[in-house]
């Protein structure tokens, strides 16, 4: 499983940062043109595209909250249906100010990968001793292959 | 794996190569007998065996684990595979991670500005 993650303090508190995760016009301010394209489902979730500032039309499926602190959605490229990935975003508050925590994890197309992850807590995503392990094994082959 | 390795088909994505290279990497067994791999050269799984405190089988069964995530080659010769590292399916696991940090350092630095304005 390949993840990355980031961190950003804001000046906002949770609820606007909400906001601006949740709200279209917010969204398409600074992930990308955000379009609602479907209602929420039994399950909590609803669709949705977003076309990212790479130029990427992405459809997205907005997963139905854990939290009232954490976001989390499964978008793919439209032209790459095998790059499924899945976004979770936490909201940590810090006074006045809020830490946003955002994993993107890279899914299994196959979907299996994405219904072990669906039960999992960000918390016990452990890819770290797997990237560097990467690393280690990047820079040994450096050496030893080129 | 038993018999001659094949390669990877072509089914392999990128995404499900990238989950078994981080699987296979993800046991420290394997990662030092890719070390090992990588840094002697040519080897068989009868030599990875001598030099280590498990067998020959375990051995193979590991290798075959690394030529599943193309991270090890092997060539039958005689009786013997002869394996070889391989780092190029580690590639598309660091492109992923180098393009999808990028995109998110970019956009969460949109995100700030606005709270900022």
């Amino acid at each position: 499983m390949t993840s990355i993650s980031r961190t950003v303090l804001l000046d906002a508190d949770t609820q606007q940062v909400r906001d601006a995760l949740e709200r279209p016009e917010l969204l398409s301010a600074w992930l990308g043109v955000w379009t609602e394209t479907g209602s929420t489902n039994d399950a909590g979730e609803r669709t949705a595209t977003v076309v990212t500032d790479d130029g990427r039309l992405r459809d997205v499926l907005r997963l139905p909250s854990t939290s009232d602190h954490s976001i989390q959605w499964r978008w793919t490229p439209r032209d790459d249906r095998s790059a499924t990935s899945e976004v979770r975003i936490e909201l940590l508050e810090r006074g006045h100010q809020t830490l946003l925590v955002v994993h993107e994890i890279a899914l299994d197309p196959a979907g299996g990968g994405a219904t072990a992850l669906s039960a999992a807590p960000i918390g016990s995503i452990s890819w770290m001793p797997c990237l560097l392990a990467l690393g280690a094994v990047i820079a040994m082959s450096s050496v030893a292959l080129v | 794996m038993k018999g001659d390795p094949a390669a990877p088909g072509p089914e392999h994505t990128r995404s499900t190569q990238t989950d078994a290279v981080f699987a296979a990497l993800g046991d420290p067994t394997r990662r030092e007998l890719l070390r090992s791999v990588a840094s002697g050269g040519p080897t068989t799984a009868t030599q990875l065996a001598a030099d280590r405190d498990i067998t020959r089988q375990a051995v193979t069964k590991h290798l075959a684990v690394l030529h599943t995530a193309g991270l090890v080659t092997g060539q039958r010769i005689g009786r013997e595979v002869h394996y070889e590292a391989d780092p190029a399916p580690l590639d598309s696991a660091v492109d992923w991670i180098n393009a999808t940090g990028a995109a998110w350092d970019r956009r969460l630095a949109s995100l700030a500005a606005i709270f900022r304005a």
